[in-house]
């Protein structure tokens, strides 16, 4: 019974004397080792092991018949076997005492693991040989990384000067609006001026004829004080618009922006006898936009549509200013009816150094579109159903 | 306050028309402001204020009608009404237009307030002078229309400088009934001496 249960288990099963010699073998360790049981019974277990580990083998043993206990397999690596035709294998053993009666024994499973080690082997091998490729790629990566890191670097510089260029030319044009604006600024200048210079005169002629309740000029000065701030409050948009700057985006609602915008042509716009009608959908996002740049835009597209409405044409008074978003894109529409732009001319109006006007430099609109281009965002014109022209422009929307 | 005439200050500037109004109430004039000439019009024409004399003084720029577009409807709608206008830089071209359509004269803001009240009180004083000129012709028209043909006729004869012996004859009858036309027509004329009869006469024809 306990023979065949030796022979059934699907180890190579040893048993050895207390003093090392082999009692018994099973027939997967004939088969693992070579030895015949007849052949290797009573020769010492040291025959099965390489030479270079028998004195080390032979120590042990003694020490593990004092004191022994199980050795679970994986415990103890690097074990060789040594075939009786004299080559080694790598093996796995399991080892537990036996005791009988006085006798004690040694019993050791060993496990052939050249396939499983060999496997190892060829695991560790394609994994080094793995590393080495990642680091050969990951090397060339970094290489090629760095190249494009310069690249990146060069474009970014060169972006960034194109955008100083565009800046430029954007302060150029509107110092040019500008220097058109300057009547109206004038105009818009002397309201408040000769407003003041009238409550003052009006205010001294009271004191010169001697009988003046003098708390009922108060009022009057009270509007002088007004009046001098809503001068300096004229210049100061103006100056603004004049200023020369990087192109600095800042988080504004797109209301506030158009509403200042188109305060910068109320005057133009009143002085031609038009009115300027915003139309204002719910809710409107804010936009990160470049605030003096896209009025600067506003400021263009109005002053065109001014000029397109014929003084004497009593129909089309009204220019609408309409803002809607729609998917995180809002659209500005600048809508005249006036007299219009053929189909034809459409995409010519954008280049440079084209206009229709005598005393236009023409670079108005194509300036406009390169600065709705920086923020990522599309101009263009249509002939609307009224006769007149739509400039659109749309902006990106950011969240609250 | 009814008869006084009024100076109707007209600009679509909040501040610069209370400041003018200011100005012009500082010489105890009778000032009334509106902030267009569309609003002016509207009340020039309600209930019966067309009768008021004064004076215009008004941008020329404006929202809406302009100055010049109201000195024309004015024009076209035989209104008799004064127009200083009140202009902005470089309107000059337009103020001469206005000028050749009949403004009184024009002023560049911000305006020089001794000319300007100098302006509004000399328009206010022909204008009043004019008024008492052309009541005086409404008087003695009226009185003309009270004759009767005969005495028109008789009137008519005294001025060609006709004796009432010649008048008669001409007319074929006695000098007495010469006489007593003739003392009628002095008297619905109400003419002390024929020289007065003659000054009313040649002012009105």
């Amino acid at each position: 019974m306990f023979r065949a249960l030796i022979e059934s288990l699907p180890d190579a099963l040893l048993v050895t004397n207390s003093d090392g010699s082999i009692y018994h073998v099973n027939s997967l360790f004939e088969l693992m080792f070579g030895y015949h049981r007849n052949e290797i019974t009573g020769q010492p277990v040291e025959i099965l092991i390489p030479e270079r580990f028998r004195k080390a083998h032979h120590k042990e043993r003694n020490n593990y018949f004092i004191a022994p206990r199980v050795r679970p397999m994986g415990e103890g690596t690097g074990l060789y076997g040594l075939h009786k035709k004299g080559y080694e294998f790598p093996i796995e053993i399991h080892l537990s005492p036996l005791q009988e009666d006085d006798n004690l024994w040694g019993l050791a499973a060993i496990r052939d693991i050249s396939v499983r080690k060999k496997m190892e082997d060829e695991l560790r091998c394609a994994r080094d040989e793995l590393e080495l490729r990642v680091t050969e790629r990951t090397h060339e990566l970094l290489q090629t990384n760095e190249s494009l890191r310069f690249e990146i670097a060069e474009r970014n510089r060169m972006t960034e000067r194109v955008h100083q260029l565009n800046a430029e030319l954007a302060h150029v044009a509107r110092l040019s609006i500008l220097g058109e604006m300057t009547s109206g600024l004038t105009h818009e200048l002397n309201q408040p001026l000769a407003a003041i210079s009238n409550y003052s005169q009006g205010c001294i002629r009271r004191l010169q004829s001697n009988n003046v309740d003098l708390r009922r000029l108060i009022p009057a000065l009270e509007h002088i004080t007004a009046e001098a701030l809503r001068a300096s409050e004229i210049m100061a948009r103006y100056r603004q618009f004049a200023r020369k700057e990087k192109l600095q985006k800042h988080r504004i609602s797109i209301v506030t922006l158009i509403k200042k915008a188109v305060e910068l042509e109320q005057f133009e716009a009143s002085t031609h006898g038009l009115l300027l009608q915003i139309l204002l959908q719910n809710n409107l996002p804010n936009v990160l936009v470049d605030e003096i740049q896209i009025q600067q835009v506003m400021v263009n597209l109005l002053r065109n549509a001014i000029e397109a409405i014929d003084i004497n044409d009593d129909s089309s008074r009204t220019i609408f200013i309409n803002v809607s978003s729609k998917n995180d894109t809002v659209t500005v529409a600048v809508e005249d009816h006036g007299h219009g732009i053929t189909e034809v001319k459409t995409e010519q109006l954008f280049q440079a150094f084209y206009t229709t006007k005598p005393e236009g430099l023409g670079m108005g609109l194509s300036i406009s579109r390169s600065i709705i281009e920086a923020h990522n965002g599309h101009l263009w014109a249509e002939a609307n159903q009224l006769g007149g022209t739509t400039f659109f422009f749309t902006l990106s929307a950011v969240e609250e | 306050m009814e008869n006084q005439p009024t100076v109707f200050i007209i600009d679509d500037d909040d501040s610069v028309r209370n400041s003018l109004c200011w100005l012009v109430e500082s010489v105890g004039l009778n000032v009334q402001t509106h902030a267009s000439a569309a609003s002016f019009l509207h009340f020039h024409f309600r209930n019966d204020n067309s009768h008021r004399t004064g004076c215009l003084v008004s941008d020329i720029r404006m929202q809406g009608m302009s100055g010049l577009e109201l000195q024309i409807q004015l024009t076209q709608q035989d209104i008799r009404l004064p127009i200083i206008f009140i202009t902005g830089h470089g309107d000059v071209a337009m103020a001469v237009q206005a000028m050749k359509a009949g403004a009184v004269d024009f002023f560049t803001k911000p305006v020089n307030d001794q000319a300007l009240i100098e302006c509004i009180q000399n328009t206010l004083t022909r204008e009043a002078e004019i008024s008492t000129q052309h009541a005086l012709h409404d008087q003695i028209n009226v009185r003309l229309a009270s004759l009767t043909p005969r005495e028109n006729q008789v009137l008519r004869k005294v001025l060609d400088g006709k004796l009432n012996k010649v008048i008669a004859v001409e007319l074929n009858v006695s000098s007495k009934t010469i006489e007593a036309h003739r003392a009628k027509v002095m008297e619905k004329m109400y003419a002390h001496s024929v020289a007065d009869l003659v000054k009313m006469v040649f002012r009105v024809e």
